[in-house]
């Protein structure tokens, strides 16, 4: 984004609409910090500048992905659909993508709302790979690496800010505790913050084996979350 | 994308809210844009910044979110009674597609249960990891988590909250800001302006 300063009235209108906290005052006007912008156009999908003075600008690679990550009107070319990852567990019941002693785990890096390097989404990448993982292959950060079984990202792209993106993976249900212990170590060499979510398919019987799994690790976990309740037609029995 | 997941807040306050999202949705919408994004990237990106200049896509988003009673799309409830009932007729019309529903899981499950429905496949938010420092105050995180992409900044609700404690807006208003910023419409508007109206409450006023 940028902010024609020939047109900027410097009311400062647009200031909290950031979710970067990237404009800033420049004398009179205001003027976008490229560093630290995401690129996401929350500013200007706001249509509060009286004159018309945001405007966006080209983005070439790698650039273009602080787009691609952090703005919501963004379809992903792997993935066909407007976020930030895969549809995961919310089409379990027709894709059976986590099955029976798997526990899938999604760490949105960056999330809520402070925003990432990619150095930081290597980070943690390359924590839970010594573990043991399967990344999701369709996942739009799954495809910037440069290597699967080290969890390493492209070079060129490490610099760039983004809002936040999602890393997506499964692993043996004997493995999950570990991944959880490599995430709260890493969690102490990145410099921002990150949600995780633990995905399992529950029992015929109802039971919910990562419940009891998180609860006899004492691990404590939020009242609220997501439920796939079984309604789709699964595309194989 | 998880952008249902991970939102803050107290038990009493997350049971007001509900979001059911049908995945792989037959909004004819949709359809044509995923449609046009492939075949022609390029001619969807000018129609995309002509209704964006337009103002077009909030109203699309406004059509979306207020359909009648009698489509079947992606909801937001306050109460789980209504909750109940959305499930009850999705079960009943046998879409076929994926239903997922993120809100407490007691309640969720209670909903289910009445309806002989069980959960196929759970996600439990483990929380926030990482420099926790970084974020802001609780109350502005219950809000700004309704909006799981992030659209609606901080900033943006600090200056809503102080705007309504200096009489400038009313809370409907704010909300109505907020709402605009997310674009997929998963914000639930009662609960921001109950939230924002107790932030605001807690500020001076400015003279």
């Amino acid at each position: 984004m940028r902010i024609e300063l020939k047109k900027c009235l410097g009311c400062m209108e647009c200031v909290p609409y950031c979710p970067a906290g990237a404009i800033i005052p420049m004398g009179d006007k205001f003027m976008v910090d490229e560093d630290r912008c995401f690129e996401c156009y929350a500013c200007l999908t706001s249509g509060i500048c009286p004159v018309d003075a945001l405007k966006k600008v080209p983005l070439k690679w790698p650039r273009i992905l602080r787009h691609v990550f952090s703005s919501v009107a963004m379809l992903h070319k792997q993935t066909g659909i407007d976020g930030r990852g895969t549809a995961e567990m919310k089409t379990n019941d027709v894709t059976g993508r986590y099955r029976h002693g798997e526990v899938g785990f999604t760490v949105d890096v960056g999330r809520p709302g402070i925003g990432t390097t990619f150095e930081d989404v290597e980070k943690i990448s390359m924590a839970v790979v010594k573990v043991g993982v399967e990344f999701e292959q369709i996942n739009p950060v799954t495809k910037l690496m440069r290597d699967k079984a080290t969890g390493r990202l492209r070079d060129d792209i490490k610099m760039e800010r983004i809002l936040s993106c999602v890393l997506e993976f499964k692993t043996e249900d004997t493995k999950a505790l570990s991944i959880i212990n490599a995430l709260m170590d890493v969690s102490e060499l990145v410099n921002t913050v990150f949600s995780v979510g633990c995905i399992c398919r529950c029992r015929p019987d109802g039971t919910i084996p990562v419940k009891t799994m998180l609860d006899e690790a004492g691990i404590s976990y939020r009242p609220n979350g997501k439920i796939n309740i079984g309604l789709g037609r699964p595309l194989a029995p | 994308m998880t952008h249902t997941m991970h939102r803050q807040g107290n038990i009493e306050s997350l049971k007001e809210d509900y979001i059911v999202l049908i995945v792989g949705s037959d909004i004819p919408f949709d359809i044509y844009r995923r449609r046009l994004h492939k075949k022609f990237p390029s001619i969807y990106e000018m129609v995309k910044k002509v209704l964006l200049n337009l103002g077009i896509l909030e109203l699309l988003r406004i059509i979306k979110k207020t359909e009648s009673g009698e489509s079947y799309g992606n909801r937001v409830f306050n109460n789980k009674k209504e909750l109940g009932s959305y499930l009850k007729r999705l079960k009943e019309k046998n879409l076929g597609k994926s239903v997922v529903v993120s809100g407490l899981f007691d309640e969720v499950i209670d909903c289910l249960r009445e309806i002989n429905l069980s959960p196929h496949t759970i996600q439990f938010s483990l929380g926030i990891f990482g420099k926790t420092q970084l974020l802001p105050k609780e109350e502005i995180l219950e809000i700004t988590t309704m909006c799981g992409h992030h659209m609606i900044s901080p900033m943006l609700v600090e200056k809503l909250a102080s705007d309504i404690r200096n009489g400038e807006i009313s809370s409907e208003q704010a909300v109505r800001v907020m709402g605009k910023q997310c674009v997929c419409a998963v914000c639930n508007e009662s609960r921001a302006r109950k939230l924002i109206e107790s932030l605001a409450s807690k500020l001076s006023p400015v003279s």
